[in-house]
């Protein structure tokens, strides 16, 4: 009976143990092995020798972004913008400590570089993110695909105009939402408040994100607190959010979206915290939010509502009660007349 | 109509009814944006808060005025009690309000040209003038501003002791205008007091 029991927990044990993720089974397709310690110290003392020329903070003399090669005369303005674009594409330096601390920093480097530094290597692009994220690429991709920046087919838009591939991070690693807002808010910030930037995609000027979002009140402040996906995206229910940015005429732009007390924010920004308590043992619904913003028509106070009933019937009641009152007195004294 | 006393200075009428303006779109805006209902009329919620934005300065202003105007008139007197014997007094006048209006008797405090007001009124209004109508005002421009707010507050927003205490004296406010109307109709005829309050003169 007992070895029984401990043969179905060694099978379901080997069972999870050799249950592939989905990345890793897609990690093996690209024959990288399970990672195990040594080879992840073996990999990360090789990261390593890269970074020793490739950071800014590890080396006093950082690798600088190469000019744009080229004759440098009788160029017109569209080489020009052009060889800005290499140059500003080819920034040589990443951050080290950024990397380490990111979903990535088991993986080798090579593992998306190949063998850097050859010829072939300077033609061909890294591997890109759906290459070993294939779950993904049957959601994600034709979202991307769907959205905006996908249809305007925006030169050189990749995942990595948003996703810095050196430091990806879980959502949920970051703790508050005001740091996941931060994070994503600044992806697309980055580019949508960067005229240099914003100029390497389209010719179009670029539209002040601060005179876009006039209808709103404190954009900044709001900024701080929400993302630009959460009105920039169809709602979508799951841990991952929509990567569709809609055109604008399409965003989100009812407050109550997000100021009441079913609001749809709930289940994106907070969707993490979607599990816990709605309504804490004070009253306060939405509860687990105070925590990082009072929200006005979010985070109400039952009771307080409750009795602001309570006190407003009392109050009417007592002044109707008293007017009636009033009024049989009046009657009485005409009568006795 | 036997007599007839001036009471209500022009700024006095003039902001009296611009404060009713201000609050009654106050308390309509403010209302939405708290309970957020879905849309009243063309009333959403963006409205609202323009809204309650444009009239919050504009109340604060009129406040502003109001206190300038009370002490530079000498009008702030009528709104201080007498404090020798004021428990007394305060008690004919609730005797008053809860007993005697009923049989038709006289106000113990008829209204003069020095007293405008009785004792419990001058108590009430003293309170909301001077403690609860800053407050609101105060917390209603921490809002606006919220980096005015603190921070954070015991591990919570800064601005959830704001927020609650501006809708608490809000809604205090509210009840108040409501008793403040329905008191206005025990002049020596239902209209008596609203016609004070246009015309500055007072009849008993
Ligand atoms: C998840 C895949 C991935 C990993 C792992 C990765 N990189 Fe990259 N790296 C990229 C991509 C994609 C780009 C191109 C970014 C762009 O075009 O904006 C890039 C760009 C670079 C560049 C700039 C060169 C250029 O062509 O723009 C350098 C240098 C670089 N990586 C070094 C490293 C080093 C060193 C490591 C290991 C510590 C590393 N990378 C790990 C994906 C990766
Ligand atoms: C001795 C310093 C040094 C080391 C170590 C080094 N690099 Fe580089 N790397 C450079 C320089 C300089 C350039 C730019 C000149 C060029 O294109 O060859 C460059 C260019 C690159 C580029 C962009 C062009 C290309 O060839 O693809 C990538 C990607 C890159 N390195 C990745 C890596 C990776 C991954 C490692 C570790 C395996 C690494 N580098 C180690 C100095 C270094
Ligand atoms: C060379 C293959 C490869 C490429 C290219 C790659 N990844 Fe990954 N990614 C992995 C592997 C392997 C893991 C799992 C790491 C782990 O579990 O320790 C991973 C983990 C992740 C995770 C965490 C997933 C989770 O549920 O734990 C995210 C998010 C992620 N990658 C995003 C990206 C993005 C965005 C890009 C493009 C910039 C990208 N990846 C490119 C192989 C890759
Ligand atoms: C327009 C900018 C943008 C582009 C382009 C983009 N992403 Fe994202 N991606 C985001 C944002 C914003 C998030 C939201 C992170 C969050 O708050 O949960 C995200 C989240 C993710 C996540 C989930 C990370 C997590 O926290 O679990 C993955 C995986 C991912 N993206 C992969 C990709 C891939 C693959 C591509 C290219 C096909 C891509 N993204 C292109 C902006 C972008
Ligand atoms: C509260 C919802 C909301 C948030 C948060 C939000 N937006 Fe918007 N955004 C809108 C709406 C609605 C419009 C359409 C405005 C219009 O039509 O005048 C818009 C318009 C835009 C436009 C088009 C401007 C133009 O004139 O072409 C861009 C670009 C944009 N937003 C980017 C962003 C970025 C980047 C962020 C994050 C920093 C962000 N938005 C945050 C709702 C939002
Ligand atoms: C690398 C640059 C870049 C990044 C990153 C980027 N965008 Fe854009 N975005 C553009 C450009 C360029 C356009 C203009 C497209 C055009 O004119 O065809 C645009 C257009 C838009 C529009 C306007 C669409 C319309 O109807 O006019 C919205 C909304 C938008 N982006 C939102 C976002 C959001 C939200 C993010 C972050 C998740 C983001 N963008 C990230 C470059 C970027
Ligand atoms: C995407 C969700 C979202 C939308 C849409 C949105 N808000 Fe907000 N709003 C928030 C959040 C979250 C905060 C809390 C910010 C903080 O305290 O840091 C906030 C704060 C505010 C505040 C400051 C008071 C407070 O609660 O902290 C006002 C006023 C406000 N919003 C008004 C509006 C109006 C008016 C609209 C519509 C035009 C609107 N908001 C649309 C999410 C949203």
């Amino acid at each position: 009976m007992k070895h029984a029991l401990l043969a179905v927990l060694a099978v379901a044990f080997l069972a999870l143990w050799g249950a592939p993720s989905p990345v890793h089974a897609a990690g093996n397709d690209l024959g990288m092995e399970d990672a195990d310690q040594e080879s992840t110290q073996k990999i990360r003392q090789a990261n390593a020798e890269c970074l020793s020329c490739h950071t800014s903070t590890d080396n006093p003399q950082p690798v600088a972004a190469p000019r744009a090669s080229g004759p440098s005369g009788g160029k017109t303005a569209e080489d020009d913008a052009k060889d800005e674009r290499k140059a500003r594409r080819m920034q040589l330096v990443i951050d080290g400590g950024h990397y380490s601390g990111s979903v990535h920093a088991d993986m080798s480097c090579k593992d998306c570089h190949g063998e850097p530094h050859t010829a072939q290597s300077k033609s061909s692009p890294p591997t890109a993110c759906p290459s070993c994220h294939r779950p993904q690429r049957g959601t994600i991709v034709p979202e991307v695909a769907r959205s905006v920046h996908g249809k305007d087919k925006l030169p050189a838009f990749t995942c990595y105009s948003c996703h810095d591939p050196h430091n990806v991070r879980k959502a949920r690693s970051l703790g508050a939402e005001r740091n996941i807002a931060a994070r994503d808010n600044m992806m697309c910030r980055s580019c949508h408040d960067d005229d240099a930037r914003y100029a390497l995609m389209t010719d179009k000027p670029r539209p002040d994100l601060l005179k876009a979002h006039r209808w709103q009140p404190n954009p900044e402040m709001h900024w701080a607190a929400v993302r630009c996906i959460d009105c920039h995206t169809p709602e979508k229910t799951g841990a991952q959010p929509s990567h569709e940015i809609l055109p604008k005429d399409k965003a989100a732009r009812l407050c109550v979206d997000c100021h009441s007390t079913n609001a749809s924010l709930l289940t994106r920004l907070y969707r993490h915290e979607i599990g816990e308590q709605r309504v804490n043992a004070a009253g306060f619904i939405n509860a687990y939010i105070l925590t990082q913003a009072y929200v006005v028509g979010v985070t109400r106070n039952q009771y307080l509502d409750w009795a602001s009933l309570i006190l407003l019937v009392v109050v009417i009641g007592g002044l109707a009660g008293h007017g009636l009152l009033r009024y049989v007195g009046h009657l009485a004294r005409k009568g006795r007349k | 109509m036997a007599h007839r006393t001036f009471l209500f200075a022009g700024w006095i009428r003039l902001w009296h009814w611009c404060n009713l303006l201000f609050f009654l779109g106050l308390t309509l805006s403010g209302l939405i944006l708290h309970f957020s209902p879905p849309k009243v009329g063309i009333l959403d919620y963006n409205l609202a808060q323009r809204i309650h934005n444009i009239f919050g300065v504009a109340l604060a202003v009129s406040y502003l005025f109001f206190v300038v105007a009370n002490f530079a008139t000498g009008n702030w007197k009528q709104f201080v009690p007498r404090f020798s014997g004021f428990l007394g007094q305060a008690i004919r006048q609730t005797r008053y309000y809860l007993f005697d209006i009923f049989f038709g008797r006289p106000a113990p405090f008829p209204t003069t040209a020095e007293d405008h007001f009785n004792p419990l009124q001058k108590l009430i209004y003293l309170i909301v003038m001077y403690v609860m109508m800053p407050v609101l005002i105060i917390t209603g421009l921490m809002y606006l501003w919220p980096e005015m707010a603190p921070d954070r507050l015991f591990g919570l927003d800064g601005l959830l002791p704001v927020a609650m205490l501006h809708y608490i004296v809000a809604y205090l406010l509210i009840l108040f205008m409501c008793a403040h109307v329905y008191l206005c109709t025990c002049g020596s005829s239902i209209t008596a007091h609203f016609k004070a309050m246009i015309t500055g003169w007072h009849e008993e």
